[in-house]
């Protein structure tokens, strides 16, 4: 491999990516377009907390005379009030006439016995007849305890748990207290992680398999493939469109840092914690594993005839480096299960794997697991890249109708 | 003299198909080499085993004095017959891409660029996306392109094609340099006259296999008749040896000699006879004949 072609090829693709209006476009565009979409998004959840925040009147009939109020008289329970109507026709027309309450429930006399509460709607009723079951069960609980337990039980009754203080015990079995939301910051690196890599696998793909099924269109291929081997073609790209990637989604990134430390307020306070082993391993598997998924979609990408065909054809690998995402709430439940265990030595999923199960619990995870996973996945990486610089040189001297699978592999064997 | 490119008994196959069959030829240092033969025949083949693109499956070659491959590429350079160039990037980009590929620095590259393009008239185009170029501007930027690293072996696969007359003279005057300026070309076309006019020697490939190998005047001296060219003042006397006479135009005929007969003879007996002799020539068979007897009519001179 002669790295000053592989220099040169990388430059003119990432230089030549980035200078692109669609590129431009898309980098710049895309969180200006988020911004408005989740600032479109806010208004209707704003609405919504207006309305929430202005108490939400329902009528109540109560023929068991439990919650003891006269007729007329109005109890709020949290957002909810409760107006008292003595007798059916009251809370009726208050519903249908003068629609001054959103739906009125009726306490029946037999109800210690049955439980049974009956919710009649009409036409102004919200989510529907049972929208302040809540509040109404709560009111219910408040009235029936009244004076039978003490005020202590009865709260503690009414909210069994009501202050939460977490600890955590270190492997050494030392304790430490940390903040209820502390899982959640566990999860940001392997969450970022993953993000990161997908979105960057994706976009570079595309802006890969793009690249190369133009240069079939235009031909340029032979003067590539006589002044440069195929390996340093496909490294350059890799790195070239691989850089152009990364580099659109770290500008994402630093847009989206900027928003959260500007609008810190708006963004929920995370305690975040990170283990150093999954820092350490992070870079190291996201190169790793941007270097296997991106050869393979280039190798069976440079076999369309146009660009759609190769997107075609390259995304497939896309495609199966989603799977992990599938298995995240197994592997947040149970780190160190079966399935867990498995998908370490799944080059296609051991980046994710690996990140999260540091993350979660760095001490859970035996050394020669963490170095056996990363060798396998260097291993793999390897391999697809040998094998995918054979198949984008027999794909990109690719014309007309495309050959068996056999044919394929023949002449990915004879290459050069 | 020196040989640049050494092709032995070479073999190529492509699934059931055979494109190259024990073929064999030279390329010598300084000479225009022309690789012919009908679509099919195998010249690209050859051209792609050469640049290392595809890999022979037998025989024997040598690119200047050693095995071929990767080593040689910045001494080489390929004009493809299909062409392309990147339809988005500015033209001097593209030049300054190809150039650094073949191990140019980029400000060489560039000044080099610019060097090219002022002298095929195309300095005004030098910031213009290629797609905005007309076909025959592309195809002068592509030669240009390719001509950039003064590469020691060029190997130009149909660089006619596509070229009104104006600019073909220019691209045949510019292999003409080449020669001039003592380095290689290989020269594929389908223009046989130009391969009368550049090459010094040929082989011919047909389905395959090399079937005319040599000097361009002794393959065609190999195929023609016994016949000459003469132009004399007045009218033509009988003369001994000379099986027929056709008249081309008044004064000028072609004489197709006997079988056995000397042209030497021929033209002291046309002396003695006291007329006039203005022209005498051996008519020597077109490049275009002698393609189509042999690729046609399978006619097989050695």
């Amino acid at each position: 491999m002669r790295w000053r072609k592989v220099r040169t090829v990388t430059w003119f693709e990432l230089s030549s990516t980035v200078r692109r209006l669609g590129y431009l476009i898309v980098t710049l565009g895309m969180p200006v377009f988020s911004l408005l979409y989740a600032g479109l998004a806010l208004i209707p959840a704003k609405l919504a907390k207006d309305r929430e925040d202005a108490p939400r009147i329902y009528g109540v009939v109560d023929r068991a005379a439990l919650l003891g109020l006269g007729d007329g008289e109005v109890i709020v329970v949290r957002s909810a009030g409760f107006r008292c109507y003595g007798d059916e026709a009251g809370a009726r027309g208050a519903l249908v006439d003068e629609r001054v309450i959103r739906s009125y429930f009726v306490v029946p006399a037999d109800y210690l016995e049955t439980g049974r509460v009956l919710a009649h709607t009409g036409p102004a009723s919200g989510l529907g007849p049972w929208e302040g079951r809540a509040e109404l069960s709560e009111l219910l609980r408040t009235r029936l305890l009244g004076t039978r337990v003490e005020p202590k039980v009865a709260a503690r009754l009414l909210e069994p748990i009501s202050g939460r203080e977490t600890f955590r015990v270190g492997g050494d079995g030392q304790v430490e207290a940390e903040g209820a939301d502390a899982f959640i910051g566990r999860l940001v690196l392997p969450i970022g992680f993953v993000f990161l890599l997908f979105t960057s696998i994706l976009m570079s793909g595309s802006y890969l398999i793009q690249a190369t099924a133009t240069e079939k269109e235009n031909r340029v291929v032979e003067v590539l493939l006589s002044s440069a081997s195929a390996d340093e073609i496909m490294t350059g790209k890799l790195l070239g469109l691989g850089g152009a990637g990364l580099l659109q989604v770290l500008i994402w990134l630093a847009m989206t840092l900027a928003v959260r430390f500007g609008f810190s307020q708006l963004v929920l306070p995370l305690n975040v914690q990170i283990a150093w082993q999954a820092v350490a391993i992070a870079p190291v598997l996201f190169i790793t594993a941007y270097a296997f998924l991106g050869s393979l979609m280039l190798g069976t990408g440079s076999f369309g005839g146009n660009v759609r065909e190769s997107q075609q054809l390259g995304m497939f690998w896309a495609f199966l480096a989603t799977l992990p995402l599938m298995f995240v709430p197994l592997l947040l439940t149970d780190p160190h299960g079966l399935i867990a265990h498995v998908l370490t030595w799944i080059p296609f999923s051991a980046p994710a794997t690996l990140v999260l199960r540091l993350s979660l619990d760095p001490d859970g995870m035996s050394v020669w697991e963490v170095a056996g996973s990363l060798a396998v996945l260097v291993l793999s990486t390897w391999a697809a890249v040998r094998l995918a610089s054979r198949l984008f040189r027999v794909g990109l001297m690719l014309t007309g109708a495309r050959p068996s699978l056999r044919e394929i592999l023949r002449q990915a064997r004879s290459a050069p | 003299m020196t040989q640049v490119l050494v092709f032995e008994g070479v073999s190529k196959h492509y699934g059931d198909k055979t494109a190259l069959s024990g073929v064999s030829f030279e390329v010598r240092a300084g000479e225009v080499f022309g690789l012919l033969g009908p679509n099919g025949a195998g010249k690209t083949t050859c051209i792609r085993i050469l640049m290392d693109i595809v890999r022979a499956d037998g025989g024997q070659m040598s690119l200047f004095g050693a095995p071929l491959g990767r080593d040689h590429d910045c001494r080489l350079a390929y004009l493809p017959e299909e062409r392309g160039l990147y339809t988005k990037q500015r033209v001097i980009d593209v030049m300054v891409y190809f150039g650094k590929l073949k191990g140019l620095s980029a400000a060489e590259a560039r000044a080099r660029a610019r060097t090219w393009l002022e002298r095929l008239g195309l300095a005004s185009v030098e910031t213009h996306q290629v797609e905005r170029l007309s076909k025959g501007m592309s195809q002068k930027v592509q030669i240009a392109a390719t001509l950039l690293s003064e590469p020691e072996l060029c190997v130009l696969d149909e660089p006619f094609s596509g070229l009104d007359p104006v600019n073909t003279a220019l691209v045949r005057d510019l292999i003409g340099e080449i020669r001039a300026s003592g380095r290689t070309t290989i020269l594929s076309t389908h223009q046989m006259s130009m391969v009368e006019t550049l090459c010094d020697r040929v082989a011919l490939l047909s389905e395959g296999r090399r079937v005319v190998y040599g000097p361009v005047d002794e393959v065609r001296r190999r195929y023609s008749a016994s016949e000459l060219r003469i132009s004399v003042e007045g009218d033509l006397p009988e003369l001994p040896g000379v099986e027929s006479v056709i008249s081309e135009r008044p004064g000028t005929h072609r004489l197709v000699l006997a079988k056995g007969a000397d042209s030497q003879r021929v033209l002291a007996s046309l002396i003695a006879t006291g007329v006039p002799v203005l022209r005498y020539e051996r008519v020597l068979a077109p490049m275009e004949d002698i393609f189509i007897r042999v690729v046609q009519h399978g006619e097989d001179r050695g």
